[in-house]
């Protein structure tokens, strides 16, 4: 936290936190498109952690689970029962592992944003929503294509059954930007824009607060600066929540979306 | 499965609904450009995306 304070109170000025906060500076490969700032390194780092977690959950799984095994399979059973069971139904097995990878992966992006330290959501650079939103959109794909064909698949997605023909020219421009642009744009643009906000809200906050009360222009500056320091409390509690709502809507709409393919339609 | 096939209806819907109104309105933009007026087959198209979108909806999930 006084990190982003320090960053945002240069001095005795003070200005709000811009889109800037997103781009610190390279620590490696500066230049070239490879480079790593700090976010990349938080990116790595995290999931360095969720990969460790769960081999070491299930490295040796005994049939009375200890307490990491445990931890473990409660995570995966939250994420097979009230999301992969409930929509993929007797489906739900084959795509939990996908899910249950997806979930953990939004979520352990999306807590560092409130985590001491580090303090910056990895889902707010676009690159990480949109590679889960593409993975998750190659699943839904796949799944259709494979449970109907690439023929088949398409012509239920995309052609309205019951219209006269002519009004395909029409329509299916609309269904294909649907079905095929506008599920995986959303995912990424959701994610990412969520965890953007928070941690510009939360920014705005500490920084404002530690410049009040460290700062002070009048001696009112302070009494104000703990106000809204504790503002800045009650919305890290916020984050909190929409950091776990985040990670369940992504892969619910994920299950759904694969759901929608496999069904056959009408 | 009635609930849960109603909630990917739910969100089909709701793109199909913001799909149309969006294809439309860039297609009437297009025109708007292509013919030099401003902004008057934007919303034209809009509304025409409008349609088609509930028509799609109503063709899909209203009749049975």
């Amino acid at each position: 936290m006084t990190g982003i304070a320090v960053l945002a109170a240069e001095g005795d000025t003070w200005s709000p936190p811009s889109l800037s906060e997103f781009f610190p500076p390279a620590i490696f490969f500066e230049g070239t498109p490879f480079q790593i700032d700090r976010i990349n390194l938080i990116g790595f780092f995290m999931t360095g952690l969720v990969a460790l977690f769960f081999v070491m959950a299930f490295r040796n799984p005994q049939v009375v689970p200890g307490r990491l095994q445990n931890m473990g399979e409660v995570a995966v059973d939250f994420v097979r029962t009230f999301i992969a069971d409930e929509i993929l139904g007797k489906d739900g097995k084959k795509y939990a592992p996908y899910l249950a990878t997806l979930f953990f992966m939004v979520l352990a992006f999306n807590i560092t944003g409130i985590t001491p330290l580090l303090n910056m959501p990895v889902n707010a650079r676009i690159g990480y929503p949109v590679f889960l939103a593409l993975t998750s959109y190659i699943v839904f794909n796949w799944a259709g294509i494979a449970k109907q064909g690439v023929g088949g698949y398409l012509k239920s997605n995309l052609f309205i059954p019951g219209v006269p023909k002519v009004m395909y020219i029409l329509l299916t421009p609309i269904e294909a930007l649907s079905t095929f642009v506008l599920r995986p744009v959303t995912l990424a643009l959701r994610l990412m824009v969520n965890m953007l906000a928070g941690h510009l809200m939360l920014v705005l906050f500490f920084s404002a607060a530690w410049y009040f009360i460290f700062f002070p222009n009048s001696p009112l500056q302070p009494i104000l600066g703990i106000g809204i320091f504790g503002a800045g409390f009650a919305f890290t509690l916020f984050e909190m929540l929409i950091v776990v709502i985040q990670a369940y809507i992504f892969t619910l709409l994920t299950a759904v979306y694969i759901a929608g393919s496999i069904s056959e339609h009408h | 499965m009635g609930l849960v096939e109603g909630e990917g209806i739910a969100w089909s819907v709701m793109s199909t609904l913001v799909a149309g109104p969006l294809l439309y309105g860039l297609v009437g933009w297009g025109v708007d450009e292509l013919v030099g007026t401003t902004r008057v087959f934007l919303p034209l198209g809009v509304v025409v995306g409008f349609v088609f979108s509930f028509f799609i909806v109503y063709a899909r999930h209203g009749r049975s």
